[in-house]
């Protein structure tokens, strides 16, 4: 599994405890960790693009942006990213629910409560972070689930498409789907696994994926499809 | 059939408090967004976390200022619940990040920040949504209940005005009246039937829209009527 955290503190220490905090919790959790930081709400939304980071640590008392202003500009240019808020402030407590952040860490704090915070992190928001391992062309390749377009079967070979790149391996498509597991995908064929998080739409009796692929769907599962297709999109847009 | 819910379904809401007017209050708001919303709802009150509890799979307003916070830890753990936490103790707001709620309310939130709380919980309810199934053609049409915001009539045939946009269902208005709750679902004249929640006002024997300022006449003998359902709905969600 792999790990993308952003810590946000202007005092130099403070970033360096926090930060040491995480890489110990992925040491110890065998996580591949990537560790970003930035001493300002400014350098962190200067170096923000989505699905960047899988959390950020924000301070909230800052110089020129504040961590509050920092979380409502993340929130809106990357809804999936987690929001911790790491601060000697009592007073942000309510304006944090409407933040939709996921932990208030108030200092100082040690290392148990880093450690809840991410577990909290990797049981919950299991979509976003999970990943898919196999063999490829002689090659361990490990992908995020979120990123996997959709998978056909041809020829006795799995095809898994990622990001616009294709990878081939040997192993079944329905081990692939057991593997997963996931209410995102849909088996909408005997040869095809569609994650549903990156369809547009239906046409006639095929997916309209977002890079304008059509993946095909069996009669016999049209109804199904459909309704999932509704209910995965009233669940992302729902309220919003 | 042409109206049907999932299969399985209502949505589960508990309150849990000693508090009989907090109790009250939540369930009258409670009430009012199920019915607004197309929900179906199953509403009940612990006044003790019960024995069973971890059989309860939905959403869970505690009342943290009248239960005992060292019952928590289990409920934290427990993935089939949303947890609402009520509280009028700000300072209360912090230390409940460790139970990982989805929101917290104070005892006094009104309509638009329970509907607010509920729309972050929509997995934990969606198997209470209502459905509207029509014919098209040889299609059919599937939508939930709560995004048809008027229905017009045309021949044998009606036209459905969405949140969405606008679809056209082989099947006539009058009896899709007679399938739909009423509230919220209204029918202001022989050709029309609307969505309270939808109406922005009435002027002059006119109901204006609120997503497309679409103006719908009402008919002379049903203007009081419309008139008292539409204060009784703004008063419900005041």
């Amino acid at each position: 599994m792999e790990l993308s955290v952003m810590v946000c503190d202007d005092l130099e220490e403070d970033r360096f405890t926090l930060a040491r905090m995480v890489q110990r919790y992925a040491d110890a959790s065998h996580i591949r960790l990537t560790l970003d930081t930035a001493a300002s709400g400014d350098e962190l939304l200067s170096r923000l693009t989505p699905g960047k980071w899988d959390v950020a640590f924000l301070d909230i008392y800052m110089p020129g942006i504040s961590g509050i202003d920092a979380a409502k500009q993340v929130r809106e240019r990357d809804p999936a990213c987690a929001l911790i808020f790491a601060t000697t402030s009592r007073e942000h407590g309510l304006i944090g629910y409407d933040l939709q952040i996921m932990d208030y860490l108030v200092k100082p704090f040690n290392q148990g409560d880093v450690n809840s915070a991410l577990d909290w992190l990797l049981q919950n928001r299991n979509n976003q972070i999970r990943t898919l391992s196999f063999h490829a062309d002689w090659e361990s390749v490990e992908v995020r689930l979120r990123d996997i377009s959709y998978i056909e079967v041809r020829q006795h070979t799995s095809l898994i498409h990622v990001d616009g790149r294709v990878f081939s391996t040997r192993r079944s498509i329905d081990s692939l789907e057991s593997e997963i597991r996931s209410e995102q995908f849909f088996r909408c064929h005997r040869s095809f696994l569609v994650n549903l998080d990156q369809v547009s739409g239906i046409q006639k009796r095929d997916f309209l994926m977002a890079d304008g692929t059509l993946v095909p769907i069996s009669m016999q599962n049209l109804a199904r499809a459909r309704q999932a297709c509704l209910n995965w999109s009233l669940e992302k847009s729902w309220g919003k | 059939m042409e109206f049907s819910q999932l299969p399985s379904a209502s949505a589960c809401v508990a309150v849990w408090t000693t508090n009989l007017k907090l109790w009250n209050h939540l369930r009258q708001i409670l009430t009012n967004w199920s019915q607004g919303a197309c929900v179906s709802l199953h509403l009940d009150h612990w006044d003790c976390l019960l024995d069973q509890w971890s059989a309860f799979s939905g959403i869970l307003f505690l009342d943290a200022d009248s239960v005992d916070h060292t019952q928590m830890a289990d409920l934290v753990q427990a993935p089939q619940i949303a947890l609402i936490i009520v509280s009028a103790d700000h300072q209360l707001a912090i230390q409940a990040y460790r139970w990982h709620p989805v929101t917290f309310l104070p005892p006094s939130a009104g309509f638009q920040a329970v509907r607010r709380a509920m729309d972050l919980c929509f997995p934990f309810w969606r198997q209470g949504l209502q459905w509207l199934d029509l014919p098209f053609h040889r299609d059919r049409i599937r939508l939930p209940l709560c995004q048809l915001y008027c229905a017009e009539a045309d021949g044998r045939e009606t036209i459905l005005y969405c949140t969405g946009g606008q679809m056209r269902a082989s099947f006539p208005l009058g009896k899709l009246w007679e399938l739909l709750p009423s509230p919220p679902f209204l029918r202001c004249q022989r050709g029309f039937l609307v969505h309270l929640g939808a109406v922005a006002e009435m002027t002059g024997g006119n109901l204006i829209l609120r997503y497309d300022s679409r103006v719908i006449p009402v008919s002379r003998k049903q203007i009081k009527e419309i008139q008292e359902s539409l204060s009784q709905w703004e008063f419900n969600k005041a």
